[in-house]
């Protein structure tokens, strides 16, 4: 028998062990994790030979080889209470998991453990999880042919596997989800968009999951990311607060489209529990027709008194810190709030600070109606090849600007 | 007028989807000749069958509508979840055997179909292939829905035949709601066969794809169980009308048997030239 440093679990499945006298008890059935106590250890191997399982804790395993597991302690005891317990043939094994490196939602076919021996006994310890094509075959001809044989078929089939440490289980159930020391902690430093991706891979209960147990402010980047029935499936399934603190992170104009397709129900106990200020601003922005400039456009946006200078739009983007990433125009308004130009933020950085910002508008200041409709409004982003367009009310003052960015998300939506 | 039709199909195409669809293509160029085959051999004695045949259409159907509405997962993910990837694989590998005999049973259907009108079987099998090939990877999901309901509508020809026949109604009646089992194997492979045909595991795997990518929810569940449902009536409905056309046409004349569907076809074409 040749020394092995990795093991498959589709190995491990149905491995008999033998006791101190070199008798067998029976064949392993599955193995499990215990996170709480270390994340990467097998910590049971569960044995099943007569009619009720046998626990063998990891330090009564003396050798574990493609043979099978050869106990150097007799003592076990019966399995029942698994609730700290990741078991990976039935909590693991063909599930969906998510890759946080690869961002995306992927299905287990096997799992690789690393067989550690430095200690004088046999440890697993889990390192990878295998999704490709070899595991697979693994899977379809496992206990048909022997270990070693399987070993050597599968060799020209390239693997695909994902480090252990990147991966992230989806658990729905939050009282299991504190057992197995499961976070989604991760996942909160995707790119939203990427979040709203691998949301919407994963069926209802674990997208709930998910928005359940995330930051709001990270779960509101992604829910506008996420198309507007799941959106709206999401939404419904949350708990009213939780639901309400997620879209008073949103933007105005994002938080009115999410609330605009919910059911009236969920619509109104959300509203309910929402701070007075961001509640005003969307229940306005839900006051215009569902195809107008109104409710495409967003309440967000800097402005400056005409006769400002450089120094002072520098200044009042820093108050405005937390739209800057999606800021490229300034407005400049007067003493009635009616729009007089705009300016684009590069022509900031081409003068000194105490030039007027008069001097660096757009030669052509373009502005729509509230009332104007929406194929109007990309026709008029297309010709003009515009970044921002300033949103104007009856009395010709500003009410809100309309981004490129929820044109092109509008047209995807056509 | 003409703005009234365009609005008729307008509701029509908004409230029909997937559930319905699913159903009722499920009379395809082998469904057609397996019905007309019964018709045409057995008269009709075999329309017993129908009724059995939907409520096993309706429970299958309307189970994976709403596995796939309250998972969000297509069927193979789930038998994958439960049974294991070995249960899934082999499976699959019934799936695409089926699939592959369903495929060429369509095909003989292309192929005898447009003999009919002269058109030779070396050239219309490969420009169905070619169209079937371009709605696979040019199309999406909405003009391929949008294609199956037109074809839904080509239906609606069988159920005039099947009057223009003017078949004994009586006996189609009785027949219908009275088993009648011959311990004839000919008749016990048909049978087999129109369960086989009308219950097609492809139907499954589709119809919680579509319900899944049309992101129904288990909240607005029922309007999918009502279409699923109103698909396999709609289904068995046709289905009727196909076994009655032929065993009007075709039985009352010469019980026979019939080798493909322009067969089938050609023994209506007394009475119309739709069929």
């Amino acid at each position: 028998m040749s020394i092995i440093n990795h093991l498959f679990f589709t190995e491990l499945l149905g491995l008999r062990v033998y006791d101190l006298k070199g008798r067998e008890l029976g064949r392993i059935r599955d193995a499990a994790l215990v996170p709480l106590v270390d994340a990467i250890r097998v910590d049971r191997f569960l044995l099943g030979g007569g009619p009720a399982w046998l626990t063998v804790r990891y330090d009564q395993v003396d050798r574990i080889n493609l043979d099978g597991l050869w106990l150097r302690d007799e003592l076990l005891t019966p399995y029942h209470r698994d609730e700290y317990m990741l078991r990976i043939g039935r909590d693991l094994l063909d599930q969906q998991i998510i890759d946080v490196d690869g961002r995306k939602v992927v299905r287990v076919s096997d799992v690789t453990f690393n067989l550690d021996s430095s200690l004088g006994y046999d440890e697993l310890r889990i390192f990878e999880v295998d999704i490709g094509l070899r595991s697979m075959f693994r899977r379809v001809t496992q206990g048909l042919l022997p270990r070693p044989l399987i070993r050597r078929l599968m060799m020209p089939i390239p693997p695909n596997s994902i480090n252990w440490q990147v991966c992230n289980i989806v658990e729905s159930d939050p009282q299991r989800r504190l057992h197995l020391n499961i976070s989604h902690d991760r996942l909160e430093h995707l790119h939203p968009a990427d979040l709203a991706d691998i949301v919407e891979a994963l069926g209802p209960e674990d997208r709930e999951a998910i928005f359940e147990s995330i930051d709001s402010e990270v779960a509101a980047d992604a829910l506008s990311e996420i198309s507007p029935e799941i959106q709206s499936s999401i939404l419904e399934s949350l708990d009213e607060e939780k639901a309400a603190d997620i879209i008073e992170e949103m933007s105005p104009d994002e938080a009115a489209d999410v609330l605009g397709d919910l059911d009236q129900d969920t619509y109104e106990a959300i509203l309910e529990e929402m701070e007075n200020e961001p509640k005003a601003e969307v229940q306005e922005l839900l006051e215009h027709r569902e195809d107008s400039a109104g409710r495409l456009m967003t309440t967000e946006y800097v402005t400056l008194l005409t006769d400002a200078t450089v120094a002072d739009a520098i200044a009042a983007i820093a108050a405005n810190a937390e739209i800057i990433d999606n800021l490229n125009t300034l407005l400049l308004i007067d003493g009635d709030e009616k729009l007089t130009g705009a300016v684009p933020l590069a022509r900031l950085f081409t003068v000194a600070g105490s030039e007027p910002l008069a001097g660096l508008q757009a030669e052509r200041l373009l502005s729509v109606p509230v009332t104007e409709k929406q194929d109007r409004i990309t026709e008029l982003f297309d010709k003009y090849n515009l970044l921002t367009l300033p949103v104007l009310d009856k009395q010709k003052r500003l009410v809100g600007v309309i981004h490129a960015d929820d044109i092109i998300a509008l047209l995807r939506s056509l | 007028m003409f703005q009234r039709l365009k609005y008729h199909i307008a509701v029509f195409f908004s409230v029909i989807g997937p559930g319905f669809i699913t159903a009722v293509v499920d009379n395809d160029a082998g469904g057609i000749f397996t019905y007309s085959q019964a018709g045409a051999k057995y008269g009709y004695l075999p329309l017993w069958t129908l009724l059995p045949i939907m409520a096993l259409l309706i429970v299958t159907q309307e189970m994976t509508a709403r596995m796939g509405a309250v998972t969000g997962k297509g069927l193979s993910d789930l038998i994958r979840e439960e049974f294991g990837l070995r249960t899934t694989f082999f499976m699959m590998v019934a799936l695409i055997a089926a699939n592959l005999t369903n495929v060429m049973a369509n095909f003989a259907g292309v192929a005898s179909s447009l003999e009919l009108f002269g058109v030779s079987r070396y050239i219309s099998v490969p420009i169905g292939a070619l169209i079937v090939w371009l709605l696979v990877v040019k199309g999406n999901y909405a003009s391929v829905e949008r294609i199956f309901l037109f074809a839904t509508l080509l239906y609606v020809s069988y159920i005039i035949s099947g009057v223009l026949v003017k078949p004994d109604w009586k006996e189609a009646a009785i027949y219908s709601v009275t088993p009648v089992l011959l311990f004839d194997p000919a008749y016990i492979t048909l049978l087999i066969a129109m369960v086989g045909t009308s219950v097609a595991p492809w139907m499954q795997f589709y119809l919680q794809a579509a319900i899944v990518e049309k992101g129904v929810t288990a909240k607005d569940y029922i309007e999918s169980r009502i279409e699923v449902i109103v698909g396999c009536v709609v289904m068995t409905v046709i289905a009727f009308f196909i076994i009655v056309a032929c065993a009007g046409a075709i039985w009352t004349v010469a019980p026979r048997d019939i080798k493909d569907s322009t067969d089938a076809a050609l023994g209506l074409k007394p009475f119309g030239d739709y069929a």
